[in-house]
């Protein structure tokens, strides 16, 4: 017989096991959710990566004012990648080795190239924001990383049939593009895109002419600059980035560059150019948009007014990059994901976000199953001088759904563009 | 160059006890095998690379601390190491691992080479220097245009190697495994060079480093000795290169240009040029100011900035040398040997 106080000791110490036990449950439920967030945030990449992380911060801020996430504070814990690819590794190991399952990355596809091969090895789900490069979705993919940017073919594509369509009368194009795989690629895909587009724009077949190379940090233009009059080309594509782009403006200009060329679509400066040249702007220069707070269909956006409200108040700055909005969906992305697994388990996590669709301040965007590559439109805007400050201004935004422009889903192997119907 | 160094490098390691050294040699070897169970896997990453990056500084410092030659482009041979392996496990050559490593060593060495005996008569000074910087230049151009190397996306989704000994294999898929893998791969670098630096040809290293007329005059082949120490030093940053595609999983083109071949550079002179632990040292000081710093973006460069300028300016022997003042103050000989 087993005497009243062993029993009642017994009770007493199982008791004490399932209360601890039932402690760190809830402590696991009530914790909170810890997000890491890779930028390059110093060197040259920090441009960009600073303003994502800028919107990274504000999709936390809101959804903690909301109260949260299944009911506990997310936290983000920030770390730099220096736009290297070392660094990204050693940033995901690191937030691996924390217990941190869910991250954003891949600023610049450098940054993602070095994460993506990775996140099934650390079982984590990695959310690349910016990395347009093509392997993320094709031969380096696996079934933990999701993309919430386009992806070159597609926003190329997309310019070139933007410009075709908006200057149909521009029979003969030309682009001058930096002499490597993302120089090559991108004048590649905005030249088909042209040629495809333009029949059904004025019923005759654009002329695309031999891209002109040139070095990406070129400071001196005049040979291409030349080669460039000598075309019959009316319509550029300018792959060039950064001041490198500011640099050929300024010296096109001088030559007579704007005259001769009616259209021109740049890579992605947008804003940096128009600040940087004002008044000496081309007229009918058009960029890539990831976001413009007063133009519509941003302004009539909910979560576009509420992203811009909110950074006014937390970085007082009234004008933002668009920039923001990339690392701002990023995070919706991975939220929403979380919401509908309702759980952080990575697996499950990766489940939900298979065929997730939100809300983001472009509008309604979901991922393709197949590759992870996420779908909606992607915005094009066209911008000219302006005879009040800043001395340029945006005229016009336009959008292509990605829909209509992307390659099928091809995971695992490499995007080829011969081998997609013409 | 320093060829008018007036620090020896003969006998620097006297100022600490003969039994001491292998002692912490020891103990530092026990600590970093079982660092796996014990560190963070963002922080063991870093300590393969710091192993990585000390091969790499020292490969370059057998050429400046040890025969007076300066490189300045030495990333070409690291990246020669890097790409190669990169290419032979992500594309699978069929190659050993072991044979692979070899081969980046070899070609390392066979590219210096080149490089020596096109500058045979000249290999010093600024003709070297500018040799160097346009190999790495050079290849930097042909891997941005070579499809099958990444272009300028890099070589990524590099798998990690299983070694097969006829009797075992030896399974490095594991971050761990292959950690451990390069802790030996490292030891044995370090150990190999430590015979070199210490050797015959190591002592004619140095004397064609203090006076290259005078080591002519005792019949020492100039030329030959700076081709072999070059040789060397590129296969040994080939091999640095080699080790590092698979514990990254990604080569890029930020280890082809000139930024990384200060790198080495950066190390040997923080650590201390004028010792053979001393880029050693360096590159695990690096790492510190970096790894202590990754919360606060930009930080860590102006750090470093700053401790070399202070380095320079201050204990131009670097971190070692001022260890070596320091336990000789207090010995009680005032600094003096």
């Amino acid at each position: 017989m087993m005497k009243r106080r062993t029993v009642l000791k017994g009770i007493a110490a199982g008791a004490g096991v399932t209360l601890g036990m039932n402690a760190t449950y809830l402590r696991a439920q009530t914790a909170p959710i810890r997000i890491g967030a890779s930028y390059a945030l110093s060197g040259v990449g920090a441009p960009v990566g600073t303003q994502m992380l800028a919107g990274t911060e504000i999709a936390i801020h809101q959804i903690n004012r909301d109260g949260g996430l299944l009911g506990r504070e997310v936290q983000l814990v920030t770390r730099d990648d220096k736009y290297n690819s070392a660094e990204s590794v050693a940033i995901a190991r690191e937030f691996a080795g924390d217990g941190i399952n869910l991250m954003l990355g891949g600023s610049q596809t450098v940054t993602a190239l070095g994460l993506a091969p990775l996140a099934p090895e650390l079982n984590m789900v990695a959310i690349i924001v910016a990395a347009a490069g093509m392997p993320v979705t094709h031969e380096l993919f696996n079934r933990n990383i999701f993309r919430t940017t386009a992806n070159n073919y597609t926003q190329y594509g997309s310019l070139g049939r933007t410009l075709i369509e908006q200057n149909p009368e521009i029979r003969t194009w030309v682009s001058l593009a930096p002499d490597g795989d993302f120089g090559r690629d991108s004048a590649l895909f905005f030249g088909r895109a042209v040629e495809k587009y333009s029949e059904a724009a004025s019923g005759e077949k654009a002329t695309v002419l031999d891209t002109i190379y040139t070095q990406a940090t070129a400071t001196d233009f005049r040979t291409q600059i030349n080669q460039l009059m000598s075309s019959q080309a009316e319509g550029l594509y300018l792959g060039i980035a950064a001041s490198a782009q500011i640099s050929f403006f300024q010296q096109a200009r001088s030559v007579g560059l704007y005259d001769k060329f009616k259209a021109i679509g740049e890579v992605g400066n947008s804003d940096i150019t128009g600040k940087a040249l004002g008044r000496n702007t081309h007229p009918n220069l058009w960029s890539i948009c990831h976001w413009l707070y007063n133009q519509e269909p941003f302004a009539s956006n909910p979560v576009s007014q509420q992203l811009y409200k909110d950074y006014v108040e937390l970085k007082g700055d009234d004008f933002p990059s668009g920039q923001v909005a990339a690392g701002h969906r990023a995070a919706i992305a991975l939220f929403e994901g979380i919401r509908k697994a309702e759980t952080t388990d990575t697996d499950e996590v990766i489940g939900a976000m298979e065929n997730l669709s939100f809300e983001s301040a472009g509008g309604p965007v979901e991922f393709r199953t197949e590759d992870h590559q996420m779908l909606g439109l992607n915005f094009y805007s066209q911008m000219g001088p302006s005879t009040e400050e800043p001395y340029f201004q945006f005229n016009k935004v336009t959008s292509v759904d990605a829909v209509e422009m992307i390659e099928p889903a091809n995971p695992g192997q490499p995007f080829d563009i011969n081998e997609l119907p013409q | 160059m320093v060829q008018n160094s007036s620090t020896s490098i003969q006998g620097r390691m006297t100022t600490f006890s003969p039994v001491l050294g292998p002692v912490v040699l020891t103990a530092l070897f026990a600590f970093l095998f079982f660092a796996p169970m014990m560190l963070n896997a963002g922080l063991l990453f870093w300590v393969g690379m710091t192993m990585i990056q000390a091969i790499f500084a020292l490969s370059w410092n057998l050429l400046f601390g040890y025969t007076g030659l300066a490189s300045f482009g030495h990333a070409g041979f690291y990246a020669i190491g890097a790409y190669f392996t990169g290419a032979a496990l992500r594309y699978d050559f069929q190659l050993p691992f072991l044979v692979v490593l070899a081969v980046a060593g070899i070609l390392g060495a066979l590219v210096a080479l080149a490089i020596g005996v096109v500058a045979l008569k000249r290999l010093t000074g600024i003709f070297l220097a500018v040799l160097t910087v346009a190999l790495t230049e050079a290849m930097a151009k042909i891997i941005g245009l070579s499809k099958a190397l990444g272009e300028q996306d890099g070589l990524g989704n590099i798998p990690r190697p299983i070694i097969d000994l006829g009797f075992l294999d030896l399974d490095l898929t594991h971050s761990h495994d292959y950690y451990r893998f390069l802790l030996i791969a490292t030891v044995v670098t370090v150990a190999a060079l430590w015979w070199v630096v210490h050797s015959r040809l190591g002592r004619s290293f140095r004397a064609v480093r203090e006076d290259a007329e005078r080591a002519r005059f005792v019949g020492i082949d100039v030329a030959r000795v700076r081709v072999i120490s070059f040789m060397i030093s590129g296969g040994t940053a080939a091999l640095a290169g080699a080790l590092s595609a698979p514990w990254t999983r990604i080569v890029t083109l930020d280890q082809v240009n000139w930024l990384a071949s200060t790198q080495p550079i950066l190390n040997s002179l923080l650590g201390g040029f004028t010792s053979f632990w001393g880029p050693v040292v360096g590159a695990v000081a690096y790492t510190g100011i970096n790894y202590w710093t990754r919360t606060f973006a930009g930080l860590s460069e102006m750090l470093v900035g700053g401790i070399l300028v202070l380095v320079i300016l201050l204990a131009p022997t670097g971190i070692v040398g001022l260890l070596g003042k320091a336990t000789r103050r207090i010995r009680g000989n005032g600094g003096k040997k």
